[in-house]
């Protein structure tokens, strides 16, 4: 059997890449459209919030399982824990005065499930370099 | 940058781009692209036309 020429093959996959994160891009836009501009009840779009989470889900999974997650970058911890907290700053800033949330509890909440979202992907790395060793020193 | 040693040891051979391209199993455009250095292949790419062309990849490849 004819092998299929790997320039062609990587130009399909380049082009496939694009469309899908076009699509999940899309995806997120049209949850948010329903959600802040018709104000539609959850209910009204929850199929799309599952395919959305799910394609998520899926493609974070499958990179911590392949050993790449966060292997694109070299980490300079110092300027990323530095970069974090400016990132939580001015997230915070914005979403006081977006919102007007006022309750100290709340703003508290806000923040810490910044800084949980912030800190999973040093943990899902973590993982996915776990795995990738072990596999090397099988 | 132009690859003219893939060039020159494929008219070695009496081979034009689509004969190569048949035994390394890769289209006409491909060989053309590489030629012209628009392309860069992989490595077990690079192990195939060496093969075909009886060269070693120092001979076609190695920028020196």
């Amino acid at each position: 059997m004819k092998q299929i020429d790997e320039r062609v093959l990587t130009i399909k996959k380049d082009i496939n890449s694009k469309a899908f994160s076009i699509t999940y891009f899309a995806l997120w836009a049209l949850i948010a459209y329903r959600m802040f501009i018709l104000n539609q009840d959850p209910k009204e779009y929850n199929d799309l919030f599952i395919l959305t989470i799910g394609i998520s889900v899926f493609v974070i999974l499958n990179t911590v399982l392949s050993g790449v997650y966060g292997q694109e970058k070299v980490i300079n911890k110092k300027k990323r824990v530095v970069a974090e907290i400016g990132f939580l700053a001015v997230f915070m800033f914005f979403f006081y005065f977006i919102t007007g949330v006022d309750s100290i509890a709340k703003l508290s909440l806000v923040a810490g499930m910044m800084i949980v979202i912030r800190f999973a992907p040093f943990l899902l790395g973590m993982l996915s370099s776990a795995l990738i060793e072990k596999k090397l020193n099988d | 940058m132009k690859n003219l040693k893939i060039k020159f040891a494929r008219m070695e051979k009496d081979l034009t781009q689509g004969e190569l391209a048949e035994i390394v199993d890769v289209t006409r455009q491909t060989i053309g692209l590489i030629e012209a250095g628009k392309y860069t292949p992989s490595l077990p790419l690079c192990i195939k036309i060496c093969k075909a062309l009886d060269k070693t990849l120092d001979d076609l490849f190695w920028e020196g």
